[in-house]
């Protein structure tokens, strides 16, 4: 290849560096400028002076012409093989399904320990609530229509009433209550059937006197 | 000027996918344009030279291992020299030393003139060298055809993009790329001659 050739290449690659400071380069080109460079050193000198100007000109940071700290990190960088730390695409990508099946777990054991607590707490009032004793396998009747139900061996539920009272307090307060009818039927006859008194006469004239008036 | 157009984001948005799929031919490219500007703010922090390099050759380092973290929120130059600072606030914290009473934020950092500061503490050698390359690169703009200094004026200066520029100046597009890729040449040309020592500064 003739040096013009040569120079015409340079120029070419030269003008790519231009085009890359400006923003004006494609994917495609980009991609082969930059495999050029390892061919062509001179691409990264051509590129620190065109920057090194631009600097100059707008008075941006001091020209220090001889800096070499680009050297310095690149081979750094090589000695330590050191790579950038890629970002997990695919967390990103699964992140939101990953937060839906969390959120759906939390809410089933939530449910799950919800409905354990009302079981539980239901289990407690019922055992409290609602004894259960061994019975012997009877025929109760029904008191008030005589109706069979069915006997079983082992547990039955038996309601206990709200304010259980004594058999013989029962016994004793029918008899009072029966005492006081009996008391009030021989009231009424013995007044139906006594002759009228003084009493009863005077205050029976008063009364005519005064519906009278 | 701006220190980063829409343009430059673009070049460093190319430049840093491939170096997040590790690429270190195009994370060497992105050193080499942001290195000056890096140092400059570390500069701020650390006075002398030697160790500002190696705080700055750190902070590359660390922005390397990190870029798949980069996700473009903001410009590149922003999260680099964001990493710089805290490496350079590190640093003195380490050597039990006295952090700048000034608090410096990022982007003043990179976007305003920083070459009178860091002037300050450039060895004189440095800074005759300095003001001599800058003497060469005016002149090379100043001596170039109308069309190829207005081209790259209207780019550099103005931050312009090619479209604009062709607009403003009434040229195709790929004219416009081709004045400005000449205008570079030219003024590089005369850089490199100057930094091989080729030309005679005075």
């Amino acid at each position: 290849m003739s040096s013009k050739q040569n120079t015409e290449i340079n120029n070419e690659y030269d003008e790519l560096l231009s085009r890359l400071m400006d923003g004006d380069l494609d994917e495609f080109s980009t991609n082969r400028l930059l495999k050029r460079l390892d061919q062509q050193p001179s691409l990264r000198a051509t590129w620190h002076r065109y920057h090194l100007n631009r600097e100059v000109l707008l008075g941006t940071s001091a020209s220090a012409p001889g800096l070499s700290i680009a050297d310095r990190v690149r081979e750094e960088l090589i000695h330590t093989g050191a790579r950038p730390l890629r970002r997990q695409y695919w967390f990103k990508v699964l992140r939101p399904f990953a937060v839906a099946a969390s959120v759906a777990c939390l809410g089933v054991a939530v449910g799950l320990q919800v409905q354990q607590d009302t079981n539980s707490q239901s289990a407690t009032i019922a055992s409290s609530a609602v004894p259960t004793v061994r019975s012997m396998p009877v025929m109760p009747l029904d008191s008030a229509g005589l109706q069979a139900i069915p006997a079983s061996f082992g547990q039955t539920q038996v309601m206990r009433s709200p304010a259980p009272v004594p058999i013989e307090g029962l016994y004793q307060e029918l008899a009072r209550q029966r005492l006081e009818l009996y008391s009030q039927q021989h009231a009424t006859e013995g007044a139906l059937h006594t002759p009228v008194t003084l009493m009863t006469g005077t205050l029976a004239r008063a009364e005519a006197e005064s519906g009278k008036r | 000027m701006s220190g980063g157009s829409v343009t430059d984001e673009e070049s460093d948005r190319l430049l840093v996918e491939r170096a997040q799929k590790g690429d270190l031919r195009a994370f060497d490219l992105l050193v080499i344009k942001y290195q000056h500007r890096v140092l400059s703010v570390i500069r701020r922090f650390v006075n002398d030279s030697d160790e500002a390099q190696d705080v700055a050759q750190e902070s590359f380092i660390k922005a390397y291992k990190a870029l798949g973290q980069f996700r473009g929120d903001s410009a590149f130059y922003t999260w680099l020299f964001r990493i710089a600072t805290n490496t350079a606030k590190n640093y003195l914290v380490a050597r039990s030393r006295r952090t700048p009473w000034v608090d410096i934020d990022v982007d003043d950092a990179a976007l305003q003139d920083g070459g009178e500061q860091l002037q300050d503490h450039e060895s004189p050698e440095a800074a005759i060298a300095s003001q001599q390359l800058e003497l060469v690169i005016n002149k090379a703009v100043a001596e170039l055809p109308d069309e190829l200094r207005t081209a790259l004026c209207l780019r550099e200066f103005d931050g312009l993009s090619y479209e604009d520029i062709a607009a403003i100046m009434g040229c195709p597009i790929g004219t416009i790329r081709s004045r400005i890729f000449r205008g570079r040449e030219t003024v590089d040309k005369q850089v490199a001659a100057a930094m091989n020592g080729e030309v005679n500064y005075a």
